[in-house]
């Protein structure tokens, strides 16, 4: 519990209504800890999101694949951080998960027989230096991990409705559900001829076994016990025995996003190598081919590091997001665009922070509009430094004892603002209406 | 008009604001919260706005003319106001304050923002005569204004290069002659005697004037400045009968203003047109003695032009097919002909054009992007394509 000194008024408490400063220091996202998170704030490029990953995938019968990327472009940020793009991976990931995507489907207008039709799920993982995440196979095979351990319905995760689907579909005798998913796992894997795989291989043995069985927990356990030269090399397959379990429970369409794509560019020893592998395995291999999409983080440095060997040598689909022809797959993410992206966002933060049953002049408060736009102006979009100058703005005038905060008051505690930042249009705001 | 009327209506003088319209809302936006507020506030509420940084004394001016333009309308109250820039420094932290008329329309603003707009216009011209002047004369006819904007094509041909010009007016020369036979020209009709012994005595007085700094000032620049100096003189000259006297950058603004009111419309694009031609896209009812507004009747507006929208598009393609335009019209030029035609907004016609993009059963709409031809070039934005060239088809 935080302390409180005695005979000092509380500002953040008493006057701005906050049990805490709503804000981080550092507003970086954590996967288990997420945070406040708005996803109003990505405007139009949430739809795209839905759009092009999801929507578009599934209007097909089959070769459902994109292989696309999540940008932030901005050339005075070339590396591209703090727009949200993890967040929105992530976090739309496991709300996917949560219903295989039936709300989203229905928020997007799709009829209810066809949202039943087309269950899917979502991945995310990310290259981590100090996990000893450096390869693709590695990375996807956390984001296979995250899929079975995202909750689903009520209390189940996804592993679990995946294997109660697959017993219903199959007809799995009682009492040997594990054995029936087993056989019929191993059968369905040998009709792909493209599947090099090894069914004997200990690990893959191990795996296959765990993934048929009832107990999430103990499978994720054994998938983090593999060691990374096993994941390096054997990663791959265990993705496509995970997506052929999809297929047997009814589920044909799934999409992996990989974050953090510069420490692969950075880190990786064999880049050449790896993405040979990489283009093998999801190009090449089915039934990934046709029903996994894979989108990539991506930035200009990340581009500049792998572009040589992904466009030129093994000739993976362009992701350069200047390339007007690439759009339909690529989603840039333009930070928060305008007033309006900036207030939700704000608003949001306010809300899970305030002291239960305050009541405040209005959900920005101690903020006001346009303080919030000049703030948003200063940090040219950018979402996370926008966060991050709101919390310096109250710590100050916490510090200050300033109760009131007013464009006069913040003014010299923003740094000068770019005058060429892109923004949407909001001139209609006070013009007169078309009559 | 009579020459009594005609000598009442330049008797009265006026300041019409250089100001934006929706500035003015801005800036009473800001006594939403605070009955009273600095002028300083406004400066940093328009900054805000307009999102460029509020460093130093940034837009200044724009607040100063914008609280002087409130109070003169009742809006706020205030004591004074800055002259200049030093005089700002010691001032910016003068009160204004809303007045109850001021709260008033703020509501409004917030309820009904074209009401908002309206009352705003019946205010305005309450106070400013050359508004009423201009609103007058559109009412009754649109009013055709041969701005000067380039010294060869409006002048003489021998002013191709700025260098020419500068080398005359420093020698206190200029082509006058080829002025006044090309603004007959562009308004096709004679100039009268008067209008001709105006622009020469005005003119005569500008050489007196420029011929010094002719001699200092890089040429281009100097151009500029004196073509602008020189609408001053011509636009009086040949709008006095109508009652519009003043100078060029009050009929700008008075532009702007009724364009943001969708009172009326300007443009520079008609085919059968070498000037500006500005006219009405909305009706304006006056008291039977005159002088008060008692009805704002938008018969031309967004829904009227909708209605057989594509029709009237296809006429208006026609009469510049009648001119021997190419089978693709410009978009400048097919927007001119269809709002003067239907006595719309330009916006109205964007907009319409968009909704329209697929045809109908009738017609068929062909389009071609946008490709830099002009400074002055407007396309149409559909979807996320600029769109330059149309070709309308009867199928």
């Amino acid at each position: 519990m935080a302390i409180r000194i005695a005979g000092r008024r509380s500002i953040m408490q008493d006057d701005f209504r906050f049990v805490q400063n709503p804000y981080r220091v550092s507003e970086i996202y954590n996967v288990d800890e997420p945070g406040t998170y708005e996803p109003l704030m990505y405007g139009k490029q949430f739809d795209e999101f839905y759009t092009k990953f999801f929507l578009n995938p599934l209007s097909k019968d089959n070769n459902r694949q994109v292989i696309g990327a999540i940008w932030s472009s901005y050339t005075a940020n070339r590396l591209g951080k703090g727009y949200g793009k993890s967040m929105l991976m992530a976090e739309e990931s496991k709300r996917i998960n949560k219903d295989f995507g039936a709300s989203k489907l229905k928020h997007f207008g799709v009829a209810k027989d066809d949202i039943a039709a087309n269950p899917f799920v979502s991945g995310y993982c990310s290259f981590k230096e100090a996990s000893e995440v450096k390869s693709f196979p590695a990375a996807l095979l956390d984001a296979v991990a995250f899929i079975l351990r995202s909750d689903c319905g009520e209390s189940e995760t996804v592993h679990q409705v995946l294997r109660r689907r697959i017993c219903e579909r199959i007809e799995a005798e009682e009492s040997y559900e594990g054995e029936s998913i087993r056989r019929a796992l191993e059968a369905e894997v040998r009709r792909h001829r493209s599947l090099a795989l090894q069914l004997t291989h200990k690990e893959v043995r191990a795996f296959n076994e765990h993934l048929c069985s009832e107990d999430t927990e103990q499978l994720i356990n054994r998938m983090a016990e593999i060691g990374p030269r096993v994941k390096a090399s054997q990663g791959f397959n265990f993705v496509h025995i995970f997506n052929v379990f999809l297929r047997l429970a009814g589920v044909n369409y799934v999409t992996y996003f990989v974050d953090q794509i510069e420490n692969f560019a950075k880190y990786a020893r064999r880049q050449d190598q790896n993405i040979r592998i990489l283009r093998e395995s999801i190009s090449e291999t089915s039934p990934t081919r046709d029903m996994a999409s894979f989108v990539f983080q991506m930035h200009i440095e990340a581009q500049h590091a792998i572009e040589d060997w992904w466009d030129n040598i093994e000739h993976l689909p362009s992701l350069d997001p200047k390339k007007k022809i690439n759009s339909t797959r690529i989603v840039d993410l333009q930070g928060l665009a305008n007033k309006k992206e900036a207030i939700l966002l704000a608003s949001k933060y306010h809300s899970d922070n305030r002291v239960p049953r305050s009541k405040t002049p209005n959900p920005l408060h101690p903020f006001n509009e346009d303080i919030i736009e000049q703030v948003r102006r200063s940090e040219s979009g950018n979402p996370r430094q926008f966060l991050q100058k709101l919390g310096g703005i109250l710590d100050h005038a916490v510090s200050d004892n300033r109760v009131k905060l007013d464009l006069a008051y913040v003014q010299p505690l923003l740094e000068d603002i770019p005058e060429a930042i892109s923004a949407e249009e909001e001139e209609g705001e006070y013009s007169n209406v078309e009559r | 008009m009579s020459s009594a009327k005609g000598e009442l209506l330049k008797a009265a003088t006026d300041s019409i604001p250089r100001i934006q319209l929706p500035d003015l809302f801005i800036a009473l936006k800001e006594f939403e919260h605070e009955p009273v507020r600095s002028l300083e506030e406004l400066r940093l509420k328009l900054c805000a706005n307009r999102q460029k940084s509020a460093a130093g004394d940034r837009y200044w001016s724009t607040a100063r003319d914008n609280a002087i333009e409130l109070e003169r309308l009742g809006l706020i109250s205030a004591t004074s106001f800055p002259k200049d820039r030093r005089a700002y420094e010691s001032m910016r932290d003068n009160k204004t304050k809303i007045t109850d008329e001021g709260h008033r329309i703020l509501e409004k603003f917030n309820n009904n923002r074209a009401q908002a707009y309206d009352e705003l216009f019946r205010r305005m011209y309450g106070i400013h005569p050359y508004l009423q002047a201009l609103v007058n004369v559109l009412m009754r006819k649109p009013l055709h204004v041969p701005v000067v904007t380039s010294a060869k094509e409006h002048v003489s041909s021998r002013y191709a290069s700025a260098n020419a010009l500068v080398e005359d007016v420093s020698r206190q020369k200029f082509e006058t002659d080829g002025l006044c036979a090309n603004l007959s020209r562009r308004m096709q009709r004679n100039l009268a005697r008067e209008e001709q012994a105006e622009i020469n005595d005005g003119v005569w007085k500008l050489l007196q004037e420029w011929a010094g700094p002719a001699t200092m000032e890089e040429a281009p620049l100097f151009a500029k400045k004196f073509l602008q100096k020189l609408n001053d003189v011509v636009l009086p000259a040949l709008l006095q009968s109508d009652g519009l006297h003043f100078e060029f950058k009050t009929h700008q603004t008075l532009w702007s203003f009724g364009n943001e009111w969708k009172l009326w419309e300007s443009t520079a694009k008609h085919p059968d047109w070498d000037l500006r031609i500005v006219f009405r896209t909305a009706t304006i009812a006056f008291s039977p003695k005159g002088g008060r507004i008692e009805g704002i009747s938008f018969d031309s507006g967004l829904e009227k032009t909708r209605h057989r929208f594509l029709e009237k598009l296809f006429a208006a393609y026609q009469q510049l097919q009648k001119k021997g335009r190419g089978t693709f019209a410009v978009v400048d030029e097919l927007r001119a002909v269809f709002c003067l035609e239907n006595a719309c907004q330009e916006s109205v016609f964007d907009r319409l054009v968009s909704e329209h993009y697929v045809g109908s059963d009738e017609f068929e709409l062909n389009m071609e992007i946008f490709r830099k031809s002009g400074q002055h070039s407007r396309p149409i934005r559909i979807g996320n394509r600029n769109i330059g060239l149309i070709r309308v088809v009867k199928r």
